[in-house]
Parts: structure tokens; C-alpha cells; sequence
């Protein structure tokens, strides 16, 4: 990572060095107790060869890292890089994400059931924080959206009742609504108590109104209100329970992102768009705004995103279907090299005794378990970091074709962040924690 | 399936016809829904073979369509397999918000521009959420409104101008706001609770500002109200069926035709209980229709046809000068006025949308279509080149946005057709099929899907696809006129498959929109997407119950009136109908 892109991540106010001031903030306030553990899952979509994928290893602990995952290279200590897992229920289709971090199907009503690991995670470590989790995505066309009204965005991430979680879009508008301060705002309630009262009053208001009326309902709507529910409680701790330091900007001084139009972005994916949704992401975590944190840098819809970084005039799914595996891992190889830059900007930011990575773990993983179109039963997921010591790294460890789920590595990722749980996902194919794992 | 509905609006896409999911499936033809056995891979899908017939997915062997001519079915009770949309609460889209609060304040500009995409969204509401950014939008809303009606109180009631309004201005503030804001009257605990509310706002800025702190909270409190933000459908107490009371209607009925909440008439007709009446229903039905274009139809057209989506398409090379952001826009507003035209103005009818041989357009979009004498940037009837245009499927709006950005793409195109206009779903593809060859100098679209359909693999899902894109080769990637591609002349000529009786060779898009236009396929099609899209519902019931089979008779009969279509669907017993 060089110093441009750090100071774009984190531009801080004037005079200020870049990272070490907050950083000391965080530890001051942190002092005497252990680092909090942190969750950031990236997707992709489309599907990745097994061919890319596979690294050549003599031990589990001695290996060349494929070339698509080459950006890892600096962190190789870090990684653990598992295959090959089944998620039967996704099955590599464009636009059939939703099993992918639920590891689970459809109910009757033909919805996913919930939740996705990163909701199921967020609800347990991350009640307190501004935001619970927070979720990204790349715009692609008005018609990938139209085709998914209530989630138009493609993503991952599903609340408990199996609802969607809509993936923001914008940078900007995503920066806009985490990092704001209300308390700026101007009117008849400048005042920051006034203002807090009234906002308190508010959500009290909100609050007791929605459940008033979860008396009447059954169940899937009662859900609907739930999430209300939730998101109600969020904006109360940001709004009215959160100390006024944090929220008049305990982060600092931070540059919001361009700006972009949905003509901008509409079939392409534009590197400095990219990389301001991962500067968002790493922000919200340095910041305290959030500790789960899901990116979907390719949707399984984005079949015509072009990446005009890679003079790409083709697409993923023209490649894919063309068997242009160099295409493919080229393609990969972005996607890593993006994943691996977020791992460095996490690296680079000192807590504790280490660096915020060591508190950190990050999911990387691709919708499809196997070629494009195909394939649920050769998921390659790789693991960023040890979550404070928890999972021995710097190995590469294949499982048989087979034998455990996609639903088997996020019980283990559960539990590692700190959210026990026996078994995450589908109960009948799953089998729990993965072996091997543990330090 | 995810909830895709049959609204799918496609982006210029060349996936391969045979890529993607097909919507309205449901489980009788995608048995992979169902999970694969633990730890195996999913099949490749056999090669398809044939279309699946329109209108007879999951129909009983014994079904037999209407006769011609005979009378349309009773809505309810002809089925026991008609499955009513069930009890459920609707979250407002992102232009039902926007309509609502313009309402509630007068002029407030779209307020939704500043709302995140994970808070826009298309349809009729059903599966919008109240998540983070939603919930977080919207309160943000609400203050802002909240501060403009604190700053301007007699956009409330004149009596909250006095220093210090009493009790009963409070009281009557609240009724009357609230009672516009949840579309339907506050009961008295509610009343109570929201004057608690002003007081409590009041109290916590003691003197002069305690007025506009008041209003403030008690304003917002009603705009973050799940009350105000989600639509009621739940009907009568109890379980089982039901239907919606007489505000639920008056809800369901002006969201679907006005796109915004109940005027002043139609909360009369649902306060004196006259909406549960049939006779009321049609009579207020025929008065929105009529009223305004009626924004709620003119959105389910937006949606159909992908028309705002024209907006933000953008073109490169040399299209990009013919195909500037000016003009995209005026080719929204031209086929909105087209089409508010046709329906309004003219017969109503679909098979006129297809083929009418005018347009509306102005100075700008003239010298898009290479027509002659038409100055100023109003938009006006005018009559397009017959030999060029006919209809909404040869309009730029609708030919740019199925095209890349340099080329034009046939099998968008094909596709829009087959699925969008005659609803007739395409089969699975087979894994792994290759690509449609990349471009080469001297070799036009229709060399390169020669080429790719003489794959069998490629044939299967191609030979239902290019027939009906081919034609429109006429139109280049900016959706203008062309007679030759490269150095070579443009070939339009096609096939339309897959009707009853309208099938046949066509010799260019302007033919095969007039062919299309007289299938009785295209005006079922309408139909059947109207029906999903004002049920809110994933898909339509195919073996005649909840009234569809009527519905499409009707459609085949009337040429797909568009004016009679939505009064049969707002009109029928489903539509207001409960499980």
C-alpha cells in the first residue's frame, strides 16, 4: 500500500499525522481490556476455476501461492486458504447469490432463510456500535436492479428473517450516512440536547408504535418489523445513546468520495470507484462506526461489467463462457489484489501490540463453488488473519470434494470473532466447526 | 428464484439468451430450487428444446382457454386454487414517498433523490424493507420536512401561528395531519399518544422555541411511524380470508393508479364505508383513471418497459455525440407522451402502442429521427418514416437501451421481445455454452449469431432469440435509423414464433411490430404483467383462477385496452381479497 492511498483512506484534519493520532484514541479509550474482533467478508460472483485457484503445496504450511492469489504474497502469514466446500443451495446462476452467506435454501414462501453470516455475527458483536454492520456493493444498470426491486444491488447478506440487506451502491452516499453528525445540523434544534432529546423522542415514538402493531401480525410481517426494529435501535445508538464525542467525529477529518451517477457506473467498474467503497469500509472499521463490514465487489449478475483498468472489453461471463481461463484469472487477480490492498491498509493501522488485522478477520470468497455456472461443491474460501489468535494461519489446507459445507467455515468464523454457535447454516448438512483450524 | 417478477427489465445484455434465470418460475419448472443432494454438484441442464407454451405453465391437463367471445369468468370462488396475496404490510417506494409528502407539504422536490439505492426501488412495494439505510433515509427525511413544516406552521393549521397553541389546536393539528399521513383516521389512543408527543418537544425548549420543537417532533414522529411509511393490507381481524377495509382500499386503489395517497374524494368514499361497495370501487376507479394521466399506470408502463432506464444509458465512440445525455432524456419524455397518448388521448389500446406510426418529438429528437420541420423544444405529434418506425419497440429509448455501447445487440433485443412482450419464457441454458463470437471487421451481428447458432448448444435457446432481434438491426447502437452496418447493407429480415396464429416471416421491424401488435399473445402479455405488478405478486396464477382467465380473454378480445385492463384489475375481487 502506498502513502496516496492511505491518505485517501484516512485524510485527517490539518496537521494531523495520518493514522497514529486515532489509532492512540482508540487504544486510550480501549485501555486495559483486549482489542474488539472484527469481520469483513468480501464476494465476488461468476465462479472461479479450480484450476486458478489451486495452489501448489508440499506441506500444508509450504506453498506457492496460485497466481491469482499472488497479491497475498506479503501477507502470506496471514492466510488460510480452504477448499473445497459445498453450498448445494447455491448454484452458481446469475443473480443466486442469496445462499451464499445464509449457506441455506428457501423456505416455503420461496425466500432465503436467514440470516447471512455477517448479520448473524453482527447481531452478537456489534448491538452497541453505530452501526452493526454495514454493506456494499457496485452498482451495475438500472436493469440488474429492476430484475431485483427490493434488493437492487447485488449482495450477499440476508437479516435473520431471510429479508434482504440492501447493499449500498455510492461511496458517497454510504460515507454520507456513516460518518455524518447530526449534531451539525442547523434549525429550531441546533442545540445538541434539544437535538438529542427530540431524536430521542423520536425513536421512543417510533419504537412503541412498532410494536404496538407486531401485536397484530403474523409472523412474515411481524419480520418486516423487526428489521424496523433493529434499524430503529441502531439509529437511537447513534443518535441519541452514543457519547457526543464520538459523535462529533472522533475519527477526525475524513475526504468524502467522488461522487459518481448511475450512467458513470453503469456495466463498467471503475478503479477509483472500487477503491473508494474499500475506503469506506476500512474507515467505518478504524473509526469504530461498525465491526462487520460485507463488500461485494462483483455480483453474479455482472455479467457485462467491463474492466476497463484491465482493458476488458468482454466481461466475466463472456470470458467465462468463452473458457478463456486467462481472462478469468486476470479478472481474479483484481479482485485480489483489492482484497489484498484492504488487508494492508488494516495491517498499517497499530492496536495493541500489532495492527488492527491481528483483530481482524476477512472472508474472501466467490458465489459460485466452481466454474461459472456451475459448480457448488468446490468453494475456495480464504481467510485473512487470525482473529486475534485464534486460527493458526499461513497454511493452505484442502478438504475432500465434498465433505463439509460452505456453512462448516462460517461456524468456525462465527466462533472465532467471538459468536459461539454449534453449527451455522443448513442443520442437516452441516457438521460444525471445521477441523484443523485452531491454534 | 429470488422475487423476480415478471416486470424484468432487461440491460443491454448479450448474455447468452440461454444465460440467467427466467422469470416467473416457479417450482413445477425449476426443480432446482430444491437443494442438491448433500455434496453434489448441479447437472448441467439438458439442452432445451422448445418453448414452454405460454399461459399453460402448471395449468390442469383439463384446462380449456375461454372460447372466443364468451363471457369472462367470476373473479372468485371458480378455483379452489386461487391463491390470494396474503395479509401483509407494503412499504412505500421511493415515488410513492416523494407523492405522499408532496401532499402532506406541497412542493418538497423528490426527496428520494438524496435516498440511498438500497432505498429506492421499483414495483408496488412488496418485499421493500426497513433497513439500516432505508430507516436512516427516511428519518433524515422527516426532519427535514419536519423543520419546514416547524418553520412554515400554517402549512398545518393556522392556529399553531399564536405564541402558544392550546390544547385544542394540538389536538386538532394532529387529527387532521395524521389522519392525511396514515390515510385513514387516528384512533383516539393514537390522538392521545401524538399530543403527549408535541408536549414533550415543547417542554424540552422552554419559551418561544418550544412551538417549533413541538411541531417538529410531533411531525417527524407520524413520518417515521411504521403507520405512515408501510401501507396497510391486513384487512379484518382474525386469520384466514379476509378483505382490505375501506381506507386499505382507498390506499390500494390511488398507490396503484396515482402512485401517491388518497385524495380528498376517495377518503370520503372510504370514511363514509361507501368503498366496500363494488359500484363505488368502479366509479372511483373511472375517476382516477381519468385523472391526470394517472401517474400509477404511467409508472407500471415506466417499469415494463425499462423507459426511465433509457435515462442513464450512455454511448461511446462515435455514438456518444449522436447520444448525449439531452437526448436521452428526451427519449424518456418521448415515449412517455407517446404513450400517454395512445392510452388517453387515443384507443387505449396495446396493439396501438406497438404499431402507431407517429411519435411525439421536438427540434432535438427530430434530427434524431431524421425528420424534417418540426422546431422547438416542445414535443409534437408527428408522423415518423412508416418505412422506419412503428410503435414503442422501434423508439430510441427502447432500441439504445438494447444495445451496448457501440454495437447493437440482437439478442437484448430478441429477448425483450419473447419475454417482455409475449411473456413466453426461454429455456435453461446449458452450463458452459460459448460466447457469441467477438467482433470482426466485415462480419455484421447477423454473421456472428449465423455463427453461434450452428453450435446445437448455442441453437436451442438462439433460434427463439434472433428471429425476433435480428429485424431491429435497422437501428444502430444509438437506436437511430441504419441501412448499412460497416460497408455492408443491414439485413432486417426475421421470424415470429410462438403464436397462434400470427406467425410468419417479417421483413423489418416495422413489420414485425405490426404482427406483433396483432397476436393476441402481446396483449395477454400486458395483462398478465399489469396483474403481477398491482398484486405486487411474483407471478400470475396460469390455470385460470383469481379472475385471469377472464382477464386474458379480455386482453385477446379488446386488443389489450390498457384503460379497461387496469379497471378490471383494481376492480376485481382480488385485488382487494386476504389470506
Amino acid at each position: 500500500m502506498n502513502r496516496r492511498d492511505l491518505m485517501r483512506g484516512m485524510a485527517w484534519g490539518a496537521g494531523g499525522s495520518l493514522v497514529a493520532p486515532m489509532a492512540q484514541r482508540l487504544f486510550a479509550e480501549a485501555a486495559g481490556t483486549a482489542p474488539p474482533k472484527r469481520l469483513v467478508i468480501v464476494v465476488c460472483g461468476g465462479g472461479m476455476y479450480e484450476k486458478n485457484y489451486t495452489c501448489t503445496a508440499r506441506s500444508e504450511t509450504d506453498f506457492d501461492l496460485s497466481p491469482i492469489f499472488s497479491p497475498f504474497e506479503p501477507y502470506k502469514r496471514d492466510l488460510l486458504i480452504l477448499s473445497k466446500f459445498a453450498n448445494p443451495f447455491g448454484k452458481g446462476l446469475h443473480g443466486d447469490e442469496g445462499a451464499t452467506l445464509t449457506a441455506q435454501g428457501r423456505g416455503a414462501d420461496k425466500n432465503w432463510i436467514g440470516p447471512s453470516v455477517d448479520r448473524f455475527v453482527a447481531k452478537r458483536i456489534g448491538a452497541s456500535d453505530p452501526f452493526s454492520s454495514i454493506n456494499l456493493g457496485l452498482w451495475e444498470s438500472e436493469g440488474v436492479a429492476a430484475s431485483n426491486k427490493a434488493d437492487p444491488v447485488p449482495n450477499c447478506s440476508k437479516e435473520e428473517s431471510g429479508a434482504p440487506n440492501p447493499a449500498e451502491a455510492f461511496s458517497d452516499q454510504a460515507f454520507s450516512r456513516i460518518f455524518s453528525d447530526p449534531s451539525g445540523a442547523g434549525g429550531p434544534a441546533a442545540n445538541t440536547d434539544l437535538f438529542r432529546t427530540l431524536d430521542s423522542s423520536v425513536i421512543d415514538f417510533a419504537l412503541d408504535d412498532v410494536r404496538r402493531l407486531q401485536g397484530r401480525l403474523a409472523a412474515p410481517e411481524k419480520a418486516r418489523l423487526d428489521q424496523y426494529l433493529s434499524s430503529l435501535r441502531e439509529l437511537e445508538g447513534r443518535l441519541v445513546t452514543a457519547p457526543p464525542a464520538t459523535m462529533t467525529g472522533g475519527c477526525g477529518k475524513l475526504v468524502a468520495p467522488k461522487k459518481y451517477s448511475k450512467r458513470d457506473l453503469n456495466d463498467v467498474v471503475l478503479e477509483e470507484n472500487v477503491d473508494d467503497h474499500i475506503s469506506v469500509l476500512f474507515n467505518a472499521l478504524v473509526c469504530g462506526r461498525t465491526k462487520v463490514a460485507t463488500l461485494m465487489l462483483h455480483g453474479n449478475d455482472s455479467a457485462h461489467n467491463l474492466y476497463k483498468v484491465l482493458d476488458d472489453v468482454e466481461g466475466y461471463h463472456k470470458h467465462s463462457h468463452a473458457g478463456r481461463a486467462d481472462w478469468i484469472a486476470k479478472i481474479n487477480t483484481y479482485w485480489s489484489q483489492k482484497v489484498a490492498k484492504l488487508w494492508g491498509m488494516l495491517r498499517s493501522v497499530p492496536e495493541g501490540n500489532g495492527s488492527m488485522a491481528d483483530n481482524t478477520l476477512l472472508v474472501y470468497m466467490n458465489c459460485g463453488g466452481g466454474d461459472h455456472h456451475e459448480g457448488s461443491s468446490r468453494h475456495a474460501i480464504v481467510l485473512l488473519g487470525s482473529a486475534g489468535g485464534y486460527f493458526k494461519t499461513g497454511r493452505y489446507l484442502t478438504y475432500p470434494k465434498g465433505a463439509f459445507v460452505t456453512g462448516d467455515v462460517f461456524t468456525s468464523v462465527a466462533n472465532a470473532v467471538g459468536v459461539p454457535v454449534d453449527k451455522f447454516g443448513d442443520q442437516a448438512l452441516g457438521h460444525g466447526a471445521l477441523p484443523n483450524l485452531r491454534t | 428464484m429470488t422475487t423476480r417478477c415478471s416486470i424484468l427489465v432487461l440491460a443491454a445484455s448479450s448474455l447468452c439468451a440461454c444465460s440467467g434465470q427466467i422469470d416467473g418460475e416457479n417450482d413445477s419448472v425449476d426443480p432446482t430450487n430444491a437443494p442438491a443432494p448433500r455434496g453434489a454438484d448441479r447437472k448441467p441442464a439438458a439442452a432445451p428444446t422448445a418453448l414452454i407454451p405460454p399461459d399453460r405453465e402448471g395449468a390442469p391437463a383439463n384446462t380449456t382457454p375461454a372460447p372466443s367471445g364468451s363471457a369472462p369468468q367470476p373473479v372468485l370462488g371458480t378455483s379452489p386454487a386461487c391463491v390470494l396475496s396474503p395479509r401483509r404490510l407494503v412499504r412505500l417506494s421511493a415515488s410513492q414517498y416523494d407523492n405522499t409528502v408532496a401532499a402532506l407539504f406541497g412542493k418538497t422536490g423528490r426527496l428520494s433523490d438524496g435516498f440511498s439505492t438500497a432505498t429506492k426501488s421499483l414495483g408496488m412495494g412488496a418485499g421493500l424493507g426497513l433497513g439500516q439505510a432505508a430507516t436512516a433515509d427516511f428519518f433524515e427525511a422527516a426532519r427535514t420536512l419536519a423543520r419546514k413544516a416547524s418553520a412554515e406552521p400554517a402549512l398545518l393549521d393556522p392556529c399553531l401561528t399564536t405564541a402558544a397553541p392550546d390544547a385544542a389546536c394540538v389536538r386538532k393539528v394532529v387529527t387532521t395531519f395524521g389522519t392525511r399521513a396514515f390515510r385513514r383516521p387516528l384512533a383516539e389512543e393514537e390522538i392521545v399518544r401524538f399530543s403527549a408527543v408535541y408536549k414533550k418537544g415543547v417542554a424540552a425548549a422552554p419559551g418561544a422555541p418550544g412551538v417549533a420543537a413541538g411541531i417538529e417532533v410531533v411531525v417527524r414522529a407520524l413520518l417515521v411511524s411504521p403507520h405512515f411509511l408501510l401501507r396497510s393490507e391486513l384487512g379484518g381481524v382474525g386469520t384466514g380470508p379476509t378483505t382490505l377495509t375501506p381506507h386499505e382500499r382507498a390506499s390500494a386503489l390511488s398507490y396503484a393508479l396515482a402512485d401517491g395517497p388518497p385524495d380528498d374524494l376517495l377518503m370520503q368514499s372510504a370514511d363514509s364505508g361507501a368503498l366496500s361497495r363494488k359500484d363505488e370501487v368502479i366509479s372511483q376507479t373511472r375517476r382516477l383513471l381519468g385523472q391526470s394521466g394517472a401517474p400509477g399506470v404511467m409508472r407500471f408502463f415506466d417499469e415494463y418497459l425499462g423507459t426511465q432506464a433509457a435515462a442513464g444509458v450512455s454511448k461511446e465512440g462515435s455514438y456518444a455525440a449522436q447520444f448525449s445525455p439531452e437526448v436521452a432524456t428526451a427519449l424518456v419524455s418521448e415515449t412517455r407522451a407517446f404513450l400517454r397518448d395512445v392510452i388517453w388521448q387515443g384507443d387505449g389500446r396495446w396493439s396501438t402502442a406497438l404499431s402507431a406510426d407517429y411519435s411525439f418529438i421536438d427540434d432535438r429528437l427530430a434530427k434524431y429521427y431524421g425528420v424534417m420541420n418540426v422546431v422547438g423544444p416542445m414535443l409534437r405529434k408527428t408522423t415518423l418514416p412508416t418505412n422506419q418506425r412503428a410503435g414503442l419497440l422501434t423508439q430510441g429509448s427502447v432500441m439504445a437501451r438494447l444495445a451496448r455501447k457501440v454495437e447493437t445487440d440482437p439478442v437484448a433485443r430478441g429477448k425483450f421481445v419473447r419475454e417482455l412482450i409475449l411473456c413466453q419464457k426461454l429455456p435453461e441454458p446449458p452450463a458452459n455454452v460459448p460466447p457469441i463470437p467477438a467482433p470482426l471487421p466485415n462480419v455484421t451481428q447477423r454473421q456472428r449469431l449465423e455463427r453461434h447458432r450452428a453450435d446445437p448448444a448455442c441453437s436451442a435457446c438462439h433460434r427463439l432469440i434472433d428471429p425476433l432481434g435480428l429485424p431491429f438491426e435497422a437501428y444502430d447502437a444509438a437506436g437511430r435509423f441504419r441501412s448499412t452496418e460497416g460497408n455492408k447493407p443491414v439485413v432486417t429480415t426475421g421470424e415470429l414464433t410462438g403464436t397462434a396464429s400470427s406467425d410468419g416471416p417479417v421483413v423489418d421491424a416495422v413489420d414485425l411490430s405490426r404482427k406483433l401488435a396483432n397476436a393476441p399473445e402481446t396483449a395477454q402479455c400486458l395483462a398478465k404483467a399489469a396483474f403481477v405488478y398491482l398484486n405486487a405478486r411474483d407471478d400470475m396464477p396460469m390455470d385460470g383462477s383469481c379472475g385471469t382467465a377472464g382477464l386474458l380473454e379480455k386482453a385477446r378480445l379488446t386488443g389489450g385496452d390498457v384503460r379497461a385492463l387496469f379497471l378490471d384489475l383494481v376492480t376485481a375481487d382480488t385485488f382487494f381479497s386476504r389470506q
